[in-house]
């Protein structure tokens, strides 16, 4: 256990590392993040006052241990537009994303296991074929024109729900509707598979010889080993939704860390996007990383690998 | 002579009567019996005729504005008229020749991306599959780096410097889907590699690129296929996405996005504007799906369950 530990650890310190340089590294692309930001009427002088100014015409290498010092002292620079400290405009934005991602999760675990149990269980039933049906149908349905049309139906037509803000619950339904419809098909395929390969196994059959009830053979000893990939997916699933909120966020007009980045990615706010990227891809190596140590407790055929 | 040739002939019939049919009509059979497959395929042949041949099937100039005849509705609801068949936008433009151009720019995108990610994905995948040890170490971090970026905002930072245009979209998602082939790849190649064939092409002399391109990767071809379709609908969703934020295809170039960005202000009193061309990527990418599902099933019966 404690070898798999060390190792899972170390390759993740090794993710975190490369995942901050890309982070900083990719606004830079353009060659001149100074020439950007100066605008297209820029005259020479002022492009290297803007470099001076930010630092930009130091080597990459100085820029990026400065960044990355200041990264592990809690000091993420300043925006260059509102010259607020990025650290704040980060947690005042995170909140809502997290609460979101959170009840997004859960709804979508509330309707894939069992749905995704029944259609093992009744496999090649009308069950299951109306589980196939929604996993195509939330597959192909794009996040934001779903967004658009539970505004047109449930916001507008019958006016249920807000159409904007994050205020009360009732602002949450919509956009965690549509999170959650992005993460369901995975999880639900996820889930039948698992139960359809376990329900298959000896120990299954055994656990039906010796004449032990449906409901026990289903949730006792099926179930348990059925969800465990579905608990690393949905440590995935957070990483994902929380990378993605973008979407949801600017569709319902919610300050969440999605809708900061699209902000700052517009203005080349760099100070707050590379901060932004890499607070995303740490949240997703640490997401996993927690998954992989979870299933690891679960399963000892993989921490005794 | 005449009667020994009637003779073989009676033979060879006799002989394809018996023989069991080869796995390439074997296939097709299947091919012909599966619905989902031809439906897939049907969808994703109108969307191919749409990009191919935009003017034929256009009726009007999806650029010519008409500001008498703006925000005409479709002809099935009151005040249409089959001048114009889906009726036309806030400019006056046809929005049913809008929707067939913007086919050019989904099947692009999709068909560049997806071709760009396979290559990449399969190489990483085949190399670390074959060489295994360090190599294999080596291409499962570079995965596990491109898994912890958030995609969708790495996309909009690479578009926000470098614009966006066709061959930059096409260029970036390519970029950026390609862990999926790696995976399916590498676990294949590991699978393919212990057979005698690699280990006869090895005794044989076969150089390693040799052995991996012309023994394994014909090998995992289907695989790649079945990814490929999946991978395509992501690509086209994300694209329509991104020109939806505003940061993808740039107007006046119909992308299906952009024109659910574009119908958003009127969505409340004409709401055929974000909903028929939410429906033409619902449809395609429903279609590309169904596809995809098929062809696993189709040239992989006994791994579906």
């Amino acid at each position: 256990m404690l070898r798999y530990i060390v190792d899972r650890l170390i390759l993740a310190v090794f993710v975190a590392i490369v995942v901050s340089i890309i982070s900083f590294g990719l606004l830079r692309l353009s060659g001149d993040l100074a020439r950007e930001l100066a605008g297209e009427d820029a005259s020479e002088a002022q492009i290297a006052e803007i470099a001076t100014l930010y630092g930009l015409d130091r080597p990459f290498v100085v820029q990026y241990f400065d960044w990355i010092g200041g990264v592990f002292q809690g000091d993420l620079g300043r925006s260059l537009f509102t010259n607020e400290p990025v650290l704040d405009m980060l947690l005042a934005s995170v909140g809502v994303t997290v609460v979101m991602s959170f009840l997004a999760l859960i709804l979508a675990l509330a309707i894939a296991i069992p749905v995704g149990v029944l259609a093992a269980v009744y496999a090649n039933t009308w069950i299951d074929r109306l589980s196939l049906a929604v996993v195509v149908f939330s597959k192909a349905m794009p996040n934001f024109w779903f967004a658009l049309v539970l505004i047109y139906v449930f916001g507008v037509l019958l006016q249920w729900f807000p159409i904007s803000g994050a205020e009360t619950w009732q602002h949450y339904v919509m956009p965690v509707a549509v999170m959650a419809l992005s993460v369901l098909p995975q999880l639900m395929r996820l889930t039948r598979g698992g139960m359809l390969e376990v329900l298959d196994a000896d120990y299954i059959r055994t656990a039906w010889a010796k004449g032990l009830s449906p409901r026990r053979v289903f949730f006792k000893h099926a179930l348990r080993n059925a969800v465990l990939p579905v608990v690393s997916v949905s440590a995935v699933s957070l990483g994902f939704m929380l990378g993605g909120s973008v979407i949801v966020e600017s569709v319902f007009s919610i300050n969440g860390i999605g809708a900061l980045a699209y902000k700052s990615i517009q203005r080349i706010d760099f100070p707050v996007v590379q901060s932004i990227l890499f607070f995303l891809s740490m949240a997703y190596v640490v997401l996993t990383l927690l998954s992989d140590l979870i299933n690891a407790r679960l399963d000892p055929r993989i921490r005794l690998r | 002579m005449a009667e020994t040739s009637k003779t073989v002939e009676v033979t060879s019939r006799r002989l394809d009567e018996t023989m069991p049919p080869s796995p390439w009509v074997d296939m097709r059979r299947r091919a012909m019996r599966h619905r989902g497959l031809q439906i897939g395929l049907f969808f994703i042949l109108v969307a191919l005729l749409c990009a191919l041949f935009s003017p034929l099937i256009a009726t009007h100039d999806p650029f010519l504005q008409d500001l008498n005849n703006k925000l005409v509705p479709p002809f099935w609801v009151e005040g249409g008229s089959t001048a114009h068949l889906f009726g036309t936008d806030s400019l006056g433009r046809d929005f049913f020749s809008r929707i067939v151009y913007g086919a050019q720019v989904t099947m692009t995108v999709g068909l560049g991306a997806t071709l760009m990610s396979s290559v990449i994905g399969s190489a990483l995948g085949v190399i670390g599959g074959y060489f295994g040890g360090r190599v294999d170490q080596v291409v499962m971090f570079i995965v596990n780096v491109k898994l912890a970026m958030p995609g969708i905002l790495i996309a909009l930072s690479l578009v926000s410097i470098f614009g966006g245009s066709l061959l930059v979209l096409t260029l970036i998602l390519g970029f950026l889907f390609w862990d999926r082939f790696a995976v399916v790849v590498r676990a294949a190649t590991q699978q393919i590699r212990a057979n005698e064939f690699i280990t006869a092409a090895e005794v044989a002399g076969a150089s390693r690129f040799w052995i991996m391109f012309r023994e394994i990767l014909p090998n995992v071809m289907n695989q790649i296929i079945v990814v490929a379709s999946l991978e395509m609908a992501i690509a086209i969703l994300v694209e329509a996405t991104l020109s939806f934020l505003g940061l993808g295809i740039q107007p006046p170039t119909p992308s299906w996005g952009l024109l659910i960005s574009e119908g958003r202000t009127f969505m409340f009193f004409k709401p055929y504007l974000i909903l028929i061309p939410g429906a033409a990527i619902f449809f395609l990418v429903v279609g590309i799906n169904l596809l995809g599902d098929g062809l696993r099933d189709v040239t992989a019966p006994e791994g579906r369950n």
